[in-house]
């Protein structure tokens, strides 16, 4: 069996070896067992259930909370050739749904949002086929003690069979207790066996510098990605601001492009391609950039602001050092960044007048429309009030959204907290998984004393700014030994 | 610099005749009856459909700068027109060979399968099958997919002829050196990235709307080219449905189809339950597109082609202030008179 594991390994993935507990975890699997498995973000979760997929006869069923997660794994499962993997999601034409359903056997792979999972047509499918998996991606999002809390999530357990169902497999980067027994229970695991890796990710080393100005921040950044390498990302707040320092940084000879969801579909699309072939050396993006972005030799992360949680940042800032060398992860603030994120994650956020006013204008048989044609209410307004006004009284919605303002502010309170006081930051961010950390790197952080010479190399000679090249060129470029 | 001179362009045109929003109705391409007269009346069928997504929001900010620089002013009606020192900027405003009428934004569609068909073939013939559409859309991705199936696309013949056609059109004689770098640096394929908007608009200095409007131009000169070269037969199939076939919105071709079927005016209104100046606006557009169609039908007088003249003595093409000088008619006369007389009006001259 063993050996069959490392073949497939091989000769689907392209891989010598396992990373670390994906060996464990898969074994589990195979053995029928239900499986809790906590691994730190990026480091190779669903390969313990892909390759499982080709071991086992029936279909792999796979729940995923977050959509674009989801666009981004059938992606990577299309990349490797794979047909049979689909996605069923709110983007399918209910004509479209109908006709991937009726022909659901032949995937191996079938990706579900948890709100599928709960329509009758989809249940009556599934509990009619064979499966030989089912695997709960993001499963902290069934807690609700979980950072990311998905009420939809939860009902996942209601639709699971009692008798005979197929083995679950839970995926996870929080290892709260309190977590991994709400994971337990929703879905009726039968005393899971647990997987737990270290969320610590030793390679990353952590710094906080304290800037004085906007100016001095940007003199500060270009300093860092001067004098040290790349690859790397800078994550910034907003989309003006991404392209603002792509702008900068290239009149500066770097070679960087902006990333932001506000480019076209195509546009996005080549940055990554280009940060991936070493085109560029850095990207400047919103928090939109990295999902789908495979580049195992980012060596640095740079933020210019507090991200709006700790899971944010473990998020991003995860995104280096993937093949294992010392890579550097910089924030540089102000003390005034944390009101400036705060107004961030908050201004688009609806307020109590909001919620009178949307119920007012909506019985007086306004739609939501108008409101924001009239510029009363902002679409983000609209979204959120539309469906809680279904759903609770507005004395419920009112202090709902209240406690959830608070717990964004303490979400971005927590960050700078921990960016910023003088305990080591590595200690904290495993603390906030539920994790206490057994041993610490030399240059592990900038608390606990940091040389950055020793991490990543000095910057190389800049190679020249792209340059466009002449057409004839780019089409044999295209089409080579033509 | 140059979007702006084509909002100058139309702002003179108009000659005061039209609000501010007109422009933007029409590089959005409307199709409502009094956008579709003014592309024929005022000339404006290279604009039409330029930008099918323009938000009002970047318009507006385009014309805000451009009466901060004094270039236009825009009265409390909303009426826009044209200072000397804009008339001075429009005096340096390239000829572009566009041509929105034709194409109808449907040029994209084009350039999405000619840049996945690249892609594919780039990477079939680096042998290397594994890689992620650069076009996400399903139908462009099915359409390429069929396309391809036509052809025995793996082979290396097929794509010597592709590469070939590619090279040839990319000798269009009316492409420019910027059309050149803009098209070839949108186009990706094995181990070779496509350019961003914003990468092209700082290495080549120009600001990045104006390089769209290089960019649909480009694609209009090469679907040109495609429609007359016959050694582009693997292309040719390629513009499939872009063109228009007629230039009618949909629900003046039922008008049309109940008209060649021999249904009068009325009838037509009451079988297809439309009000009459909706009927109407159908045949003005068939009267401004359908060189078959006669308006002699709604001048029982006979005397069309004479008043056709003395409208075109006349410098407007404002309903009212024609109402005025020909009371006799009906402002549906009038408009069909003004849409059958439109052709000549659509010349080069700024």
């Amino acid at each position: 069996m063993t050996e069959n594991l490392f073949k497939v390994l091989h000769d689907k993935f392209g891989y010598q070896s396992f990373r670390e507990g994906q060996q464990e975890i898969i074994q589990s699997i195979l053995n029928k067992e239900d499986v809790i498995a906590i691994l730190p973000t990026g480091m190779g979760k669903s390969l313990c259930y892909q390759l499982p997929g080709y071991l086992l006869p029936h279909t792999i069923l796979i729940v995923s909370p977050l959509l674009s997660l989801m666009q981004d794994q059938v992606e990577q499962l299309k990349k490797m050739g794979e047909k049979r993997v689909v996605a069923f999601n709110s983007f399918l034409t209910p004509v479209e749904k109908q006709q991937l359903l009726q022909q659901i056997e032949f995937y191996k792979f079938v990706f579900l949002s948890p709100e599928m999972l709960m329509q009758d047509q989809v249940k009556a499918k599934l509990q009619s086929m064979k499966i030989s998996l089912i695997v709960a991606d993001e499963a902290h999002c069934i807690s609700q003690w979980g950072y990311d809390f998905r009420p939809d999530y939860l009902r996942v357990g209601e639709w699971l069979p009692k008798e005979n169902r197929p083995p679950i497999l839970a995926l996870t980067a929080t290892a709260t207790e309190d977590v991994m027994n709400d994971i337990g229970n929703q879905l009726k695991m039968k005393q899971p066996t647990q997987h737990i890796q270290s969320l610590d990710r030793p390679n990353i080393r952590y710094a906080a510098v304290e800037v004085t100005s906007a100016d001095n921040r940007f003199e500060l950044m270009l300093k860092q990605i001067e004098e040290y390498s790349g690859p790397g990302i800078i994550y910034t707040q907003s989309r003006k601001k991404a392209n603002d320092y792509a702008k900068k940084l290239s009149e500066k000879g770097i070679r960087i492009a902006a990333y932001h969801a506000g480019m076209e579909q195509v546009d996005r699309m080549f940055v990554q391609q280009q940060f991936l072939q070493n085109e560029i050396e850095w990207v400047c993006a919103t928090n939109a950039f990295g999902m789908g972005v495979h580049k195992e030799d980012v060596r640095q992360v740079i933020h210019d602001h507090f991200p709006s949680s700790m899971a944010n940042y473990a998020q991003e800032v995860g995104r280096a050092g993937r093949d294992g060398a010392d890579s550097l992860a910089t924030l540089f603030y102000t003390e005034n960044d944390e009101n400036l994120s705060i107004f961030v994650a908050t201004n688009d956020f609806p307020e109590e007048f909001h919620v009178k006013l949307f119920d007012e204008e909506s019985k007086r048989g306004m739609n939501a429309n108008q409101l924001v044609e009239q510029g009363l209410l902002t679409e983000n307004h609209v979204r959120i009030l539309s469906y809680w006004s279904q759903r609770k009284t507005i004395d419920d919605t009112i202090s709902m959204l209240q406690r959830l303002k608070q717990q964004k502010m303490q979400q971005i309170h927590q960050v700078k907290e921990i960016l910023t006081n003088l305990i080591c930051i590595r200690q904290q961010i495993v603390q906030v998984f539920g994790q206490e950390l057994s041993e610490r790197p030399t240059n592990c952080c900038s608390k606990c004393g940091l040389s950055i010479d020793e991490l990543v190399n000095s910057s190389n000679e800049r190679s020249k700014q792209m340059i466009l090249r002449p057409w004839a060129e780019r089409l044999s470029l295209l089409f080579p030994s033509n | 610099m140059l979007f702006q001179q084509i909002i100058l362009h139309m702002v003179k045109r108009l000659n005061g005749e039209r609000t501010i929003s007109a422009p933007l109705h029409l590089m959005r391409g409307k199709r409502s009856g009094q956008t579709i007269q003014d592309v024929k009346s005022y000339g404006f069928t290279k604009y039409f459909s330029l930008f099918p997504k323009l938000s009002k929001k970047t318009y507006d900010q385009s014309i805000q700068q451009m009466i901060d620089l004094g270039y236009i002013t825009v009265n409390v009606n909303l009426i826009p027109r044209t200072t000397e020192l804009g008339l001075s900027v429009l005096q340096n405003m390239p000829n572009l060979r566009l041509n929105g009428w034709l194409y109808r934004g449907n040029e994209r569609i084009f350039f999405q399968r000619l840049s996945l068909v690249t892609q594919t073939l780039s990477h079939i013939h680096a042998k290397s099958m594994s890689f992620v559409p650069v076009q996400k859309d399903e139908k462009i991705q099915k359409w390429v997919r069929h396309y391809l199936k036509g052809f025995s696309y793996q082979s290396q013949e097929f794509i010597q002829s592709f590469y070939q056609e590619l090279t040839t059109v990319f000798q269009s004689a009316n492409l420019s050196d910027l059309h050149l770098s803009l098209l070839s640096h949108r186009l990706s394929g094995f181990e070779v990235s496509g350019v961003t908007w914003q990468q092209l608009s700082h290495a080549l200095n120009e600001e990045e709307i104006d390089l769209h409007i290089r960019f649909t131009e480009c694609i209009h000169i090469i679907l040109d080219e495609i429609s007359t070269n016959s050694n582009l037969a693997l292309l040719f199939q390629m513009s499939e449905g872009i063109k228009t076939s007629t230039p009618l919105t949909e629900s003046a071709k039922k008008t049309a189809n109940l008209y060649q079927q021999g249904y009068t005016f009325e009838q037509i209104s009451a079988l297809r339950q439309l009000k009459t100046s909706t009927i109407e606006d159908h045949f003005v557009e068939m009267a401004m597109n359908e060189p078959s169609f006669s308006i002699q039908l709604f001048f029982p007088e006979g005397n069309s082609d004479s008043l056709i003249r003395q409208i075109g003595h006349h410098q407007t093409k404002k309903l009212r202030t024609l109402k005025e000088a020909f009371p006799d008619y009906s402002y549906f006369q009038l408009r069909l008179l003004l849409a059958a007389g439109g052709e000549s009006n659509d010349g080069e001259s700024v």
